[in-house]
Order: structure tokens, then sequence, then C-alpha cells
């Protein structure tokens, strides 16, 4: 659906990522994973046209580009217009991009957007402010998901949720790839949360690709050095393992 | 062994809303602490009420500091003990380090509040920031938070809140935003250095997966109050609380099996403005009865540990 082909951008004589190149297919979510500075955030401007690469190249399989590729951005509390109600924002698309130009039919439309991402059609006339975090992103999703998109870019979506409510995030968008068939390029640094949603993972490191894999392959056997070092550092829940673990440094 | 810090009954309110409500906590020489729980639940409050961080926030109970009452205490007496008795670090590093002024001089700066000789509080600093891993330490002293990473500005961090040698360390989120195996190295030089100093340490997180590795004991907190507090072996082997379980239970974790969905805690996080009668997590909770809508429960002992649960005490909840 979407590929990267080569890209490379350098500011002055930093590069921040180089030769970057892999495809996100039909119906896949695929992981991009890294540390700060890996180049992540770099690969996401480049793809969406936010950033002009250097070199390289992206190509889109689908329809108009505006419309076929959606994001949910990081920070819940800033990707939405206070001013707006629910209805607003998620219904903005539908009347952007000509999908329902009467307004009875997109506050439908919306009601049935937000009970598919867990939330109450009643919510559609609050303002952002009466949400919680997780809630917030539930309406960035039906927001993105409104406009019947090929692609979902998700960019550290459920990072600055509290657990309890990242887990519920995760079983939406995991939901939204099995009911919609959505293909989702899912940003994070977070390795437990990514295995549970990715089927493919691309590993950066400094810029460049360490790996590239699918998921049973990267957990079970990493290949690369830095994605080995990666894993060993995630934290589990199990103090037996943990003592374990720091004895064995 | 001898308590340290024995905080009881601790109220916190701000703006005529209560945010922690009642809590008890031990913290006992040389001992690792965890104070868990989600935002809005008081976590960062307690903390911050501790050292009285917040002149505009009215703070009741009682909190011993080996044996001193610090609530009421004038502001004169509370600094001769924040920063140099009990000394904090915080999330970000990036804003806690001041742009403008040189590393050494601020890892140095609580030692030259005391009077310290300029010389001699340098070479402390350069002294500190070696043990905690900060390469050639001593000619890096002249140089400004922007040219160290975020991992090497939370070791500065870290000197700064150590070189007094405080007998208590409040770490709030000190590796939230630091990436997996800068956080790990960080983690794991406050456990060394306070076990040489024999330094109790109250970390504030909401990540349960660095508290198994870190902390002996745990708390919870949830909208303001202590729900459950145990032994990590304990648990981590099995919470008693439903919210302990439930927060468990939706950590995604490398070590186990894939299932098909995460498990998670139906609902938001109660807010202090909008706090539930009876138990504050009743609404989320599944197996809620009656008396979980009207009273709230208190704090029971339940084998190693503690609960406030009226499923419990019912027997109607599995332990």
């Amino acid at each position: 659906m979407l590929t990267a082909d080569g890209l490379t951008k350098r500011y002055g004589r930093f590069t921040a990522i180089e030769d970057i190149s892999f495809t996100l297919h039909a119906g896949e979510v695929l992981g991009l994973v890294g540390e700060s500075g890996s180049g992540k955030s770099t690969t996401v401007r480049c793809l969406v046209g936010l950033t002009k690469p250097d070199a390289g190249q992206v190509r889109y399989a689908g329809p108009k580009f505006r419309r076929g590729v959606q994001m949910v951005f990081q920070d819940p509390y800033a990707s939405l217009n206070p001013r707006m109600t629910v209805a607003e924002i998620v219904g903005e698309g539908l009347l952007v991009h000509g999908i329902e130009k009467s307004s009875a039919g997109r506050r439908s439309r919306v009601g049935g957007l937000l009970e598919q991402v867990g939330l109450d059609k009643s919510d559609m006339d609050r303002y952002p402010r009466s949400f919680s975090g997780g809630q917030r992103q539930r309406i960035a999703i039906a927001r993105a998901i409104a406009v019947e998109p090929k692609v979902l870019i998700c960019d550290e979506p459920v990072s600055a949720l509290d657990v309890s409510v990242q887990a519920q995030v995760v079983n939406v968008l995991r939901d939204m790839k099995l009911e919609l068939g959505l293909s989702i390029l899912f940003i994070a640094h977070d390795l437990a949360v990514v295995r549970y949603l990715c089927d493919r993972l691309v590993v950066l490191d400094g810029g460049r690709i360490a790996e590239t894999g699918t998921r049973e392959q990267i957990y079970a056997n990493p290949r690369a050095p830095y994605t080995k070092s990666l894993l060993a550092a995630v934290p589990v829940p199990d103090p037996a393992a943990e003592r374990l673990r720091r004895s064995a440094r | 062994m001898t308590s340290v810090l024995r905080i009881h009954g601790l109220t916190v309110d701000v703006g005529g809303l209560r945010i922690v409500d009642g809590l008890d906590l031990d913290l006992r020489k040389g001992e690792r602490v965890a104070l868990v729980g989600e935002s809005g639940s008081g976590k960062s409050m307690t903390a911050r009420a501790l050292l009285r961080l917040d002149p505009s926030v009215s703070v009741g109970g009682s909190v011993l500091f080996q044996g001193k009452e610090l609530i009421g205490l004038p502001e004169k007496e509370v600094r001769k003990v924040r920063g140099s008795q009990i000394a904090m670090v915080f999330q970000d590093p990036t804003t806690a380090l001041n742009p403008l002024q040189r590393i050494g001089e601020q890892v140095a700066e609580p030692l030259r509040l005391r009077g310290v000789g300029r010389r001699s509080a340098m070479k402390q600093a350069a002294e500190m920031l070696d043990r905690l891993g900060v390469p050639r330490a001593a000619e890096r002293l002249g140089a400004y938070p922007h040219e160290f990473s975020g991992g090497m500005k939370q070791r500065v961090m870290l000197a700064a809140a150590l070189i007094t040698r405080p007998k208590v360390l409040i770490a709030d989120e000190p590796t939230t935003a630091l990436d997996v195996r800068v956080q790990e190295q960080v983690l794991t030089l406050i456990e060394q250095l306070a076990a040489e100093e024999g330094i109790a340490v109250l970390l504030i997180t909401h990540d349960l997966g660095i508290v198994a590795g870190f902390a002996d004991r745990v708390a919870v907190m949830y909208a303001g109050r202590k729900v459950e507090e145990n032994s990590v072996d304990a648990f981590f082997a099995g919470p008693s609380h439903p919210y302990g379980k439930g927060l468990l239970a939706s950590v995604p974790r490398v070590d186990r099996a894939l299932t098909e969905r995460l498990d998670t805690v139906p609902g938001v996080p109660a807010k202090p403005s909008a706090r539930p009668a009876g138990c504050a997590f009743h609404p989320r909770c599944a197996a809620a009865i009656d008396r979980c809508r009207t009273d709230a429960p208190v704090l029971l002992t339940i084998g190693t540990g503690q609960a406030a649960c009226h499923l419990i005490e019912e027997g109607a909840l599995r332990c």
C-alpha cells in the first residue's frame, strides 16, 4: 500500500535517516520501532510529505493520498481542536472530502464511528476537554477512519496513556485492522505493545534499518545485536525474572 | 528495621479538592518502595507534598522524618530537610536543569548552600558524577546541560540529589522520558548507590515492569487513596485488589504467550473532582456489590500486605 524507497534526509552534516526502504502491505500492521534519535519521526514526516527527503521516494498504491492515508498522533491533548465538538472533529473529513454532505447524515455516521471505537453516540456534542486521554485517542481514531482510509499511520498513539487505558486503545486498533482491513503503520518504542499489534517490524538504529522481520522471527530470534539489546532491556512485571536478568549483566 | 519516613493519614487539598485522602506509608532505612498509580491517582502530589514543594497546596496528617514531624514545620525548617536530607529527582531532566548554568555548579549547589567551599564542592561533584557513570566527569564540570543526552542529564540530576548524602530519595518517574536501555542503566545506578549509602528510595511510577525489577515493596494508589500494599513478590504473584489485578493484567508483556486481545480495565480512571461514592473503583469493577457503591472500604491485613476491598472482606474474591 505504502512504500518507502531509499529515503534519506540530512540536516546540514547530520544524517537523520539514510536509505530507508520498506513496504506496508495491504491489511497488515507494520511496526516501526527504535529509540529516540533512531529516525522514526523523520521517516514518518517524509512518508506523509511534511518533510521533503534528499533522496528516495514514497509510493502509495491507493487512490487520493490525502483521504487514503490518515494519521493518529501521540498527544491526544494537542491533536484535537478544543473549540470543536466531537461531532465536528470526527465529521470534518466527511464534509471536506464530500463523503456526506447533509448535516443529519454526518451526525448519524459520526454516531456509528464513535460506537465502533467504543465510545457513546451521546458523546458527540461534547468538547474534547471533557474526555480523558484514552477517550481522546479513540476520538482521534474515529476521525481517522471516518474517511475510509486505506492506510493508518499511528505515531506513538499509546505512549501518553495510562496502562489500563493503553490496553483499550491497542484493542481498538486491532479491531479496526480486522474489521476494516486497514493497513497500519505503527510507530512505537515500546516493544511489548508492538508485539501485540504488529505482523512485521522494521527496527531503526541511528537512522538506518537494523533489521526487518516478522513478529515471530524478531521476538524469538532477533538477528541484529541492536534488536537483541533492545529486547533484553524490556522490563517484565515479574520480580524473579527481573532479578535473574539483572544478575546476568 | 527503623522507619526513616513514616507517613500517616496524609491529606493533600488543592483548590478545595482532596487529591490525597489519608495515605499511610512507611519507608525503612535502605528500603525501595514503589508508589504506583495512574494519572490523577495522587502519587505525584504525595511526593511533592512530602517536600512541601507547592506553597498553595494544603497538606494535613503526619510525616515523620527520623522521628521529626515535618507537617506544620515553618518553611525555614523545611528547607533544612528538603534537598539535603530528603532529595528528589523528577521525570524530565531537561526542564529540571538550568540550561544557563554549568553542570558542575548545579551538582555542587546543594553543598555550596550548606557552606562547603567551592573547590571542595566541585571535587565532590566530580566524584559523584563519576560514580553515576558520567564519562570524564572532572573534565565535564564546565559543560552545559544541552551538551548531554537525556540519560546523562538524569545522571546529573541524580548526582545533585545525592551529593548531600540524603537519607531518602524521592524519584518521580525518573526514567519515563528515557529509552529502555538507558532506563535500565539509570535504575541500576540508583539501586547501587542507595544500597551503598543506605538511602531509602520512594519510586513514583505508573510502570509495573520497572517496579518488579527495582522495588522491595509496592503500594498502589487509586483516586487519592492507597488500595493495596505488599512485597513485590507477593504483589506480582497475584494482587489482592481488583484494581491491582486489572492493572497487572493490562500490562503487555514479552515474557508471555500472545493472547488475542489485551486484558483491559473498563472505563476511565476516577478524577478527584468526580470521585465516585463508596469505593472509588466500583464503576470499573466487574465484581462490585451494593456495599461498594455506598461504603468506602478500609485497608485490611491480608497475608504479608494490605488491601481495601469489601469483596475480600465478604470472601467474594479469591486472593
